[in-house]
């Protein structure tokens, strides 16, 4: 059964503080996976502990969406995490830095005239 | 590419009550949220009006019937249910989708008792993390750009976003009308053609007269490419020239 819908914001490591106890979402680079702890680098560079709701597959290197909730500056309870199925992905680190900051400090985004 | 385009179009033709005189044109990416905000009718961002729209989503939920499969698409913004009518007939094979799992959907917006849904046009797997980052990029810039575009007046501000079939409105006034791809000299010579109200037109005499500063092989070379090229065209003998706009 589908959880109910809870609006997100789209963050990248240095935002972690600003967002705390609110509901993100974000970009990481497993670094490491043991049990339910994931060690991952944001795209700013940023180390994150975050602890996972269940076992995760995915292999080190790989880019995984860490939908949850950030407390402190490095950590997050994640209530999710989303995998794409591409291999060896080059994600554009500079590219999402810039696009989280442009979407969090956009004005009036949901006007359309 | 696209089989189904026929298809899909037969069976937008009941709903499409929202008969507009503006059909709209492209594709405009989105998220949910300005989906589901937005007003009844077609698609449209500060006054301009899409054929349709871009959504990049994780499917939550896919439910299927013998009509259709309904995928409850959701973003960072918010959710919504897309439909992807099935056909009869054909083994049409249901786009390869997993829960969790992001996916880009092209298709029309439709109100049904004040909730939103996508009438799924094209729904493609996403793979690529950078497919999602890049979404969100166009729909900051679809966003940006058209409130621009409508600030600055429509047309006269530049090209239209997306290129949405329009061309910037091109009224050639009288004295004024600068056509393209015309060097300075050209140019001139054009104007000296348009500017000759005789039925006749001006005559190649008149023109080198005008335009002494220009040798007659010069001139004559002008002439013919403009000819050419379709600006200008002789009149009642080879000598006399009238412009054809």
């Amino acid at each position: 059964m589908m959880e109910p819908f809870d609006p997100r914001s789209i963050i990248n490591g240095g935002m972690l503080k600003q967002f705390a106890g609110q509901t993100v979402s974000i970009m990481v680079r497993v670094e490491s996976v043991a049990g339910t702890t994931l060690l991952a680098s944001s795209t700013d560079n940023q180390k994150l502990k975050i602890n996972l709701p269940g076992e995760l597959g995915a292999a080190q290197g790989a880019w995984v969406e860490v939908i949850g909730v950030p407390h402190g500056s490095d950590s997050i309870r994640a209530k999710e995490v989303i995998e794409f199925g591409g291999e060896n992905i080059d994600f554009d680190t500079e590219g999402y830095n810039g696009m989280t900051h442009v979407l969090n400090n956009v004005k009036a985004f949901y006007r359309s005239g | 590419m696209n089989d189904s385009f026929g298809d899909f179009n037969a069976t937008q033709t009941a709903p499409a009550g929202a008969a507009s005189s503006q059909k709209g044109e492209g594709i405009v990416p989105l998220v949910v949220k300005q989906i589901v905000d937005a007003p009844e009718g077609n698609i449209e961002m500060f006054g301009m009006q899409y054929a349709m729209a871009c959504v990049v989503g994780i499917v939550r939920n896919i439910e299927t019937s013998s009509t259709k499969i309904t995928y409850t698409l959701e973003d960072h913004s918010g959710r919504i249910d897309a439909h992807y009518w099935l056909e009869e007939g054909d083994t049409l094979k249901a786009p390869e989708v997993m829960v969790n799992n992001y996916v880009k959907v092209y298709g029309t917006t439709r109100s049904q008792a004040g909730q939103k849904t996508l009438m799924v046009f094209k729904l493609l797997p996403i793979l690529d993390p950078n497919e999602v980052c890049t979404h969100l990029l166009e729909v900051l810039n679809a966003r940006y750009k058209a409130e621009d575009y409508q600030s600055k007046g429509g047309a006269t501000g530049g090209a239209a976003y997306s290129g949405a079939g329009s061309i910037a409105d091109f009224t050639a006034s009288q004295s004024n009308a600068i056509v393209s791809g015309l060097d300075p000299k050209q140019q001139a010579v054009f104007q000296a053609i348009k500017g000759n109200v005789s039925e006749e037109g001006i005559s190649r005499k008149e023109l080198k007269a005008k335009f002494s500063h220009i040798s007659n092989s010069e001139l004559n070379n002008i002439l013919d490419f403009m000819i050419s090229e379709g600006h200008i065209y002789s009149s009642i003998d080879a000598d006399h020239f009238i412009c054809t706009m």
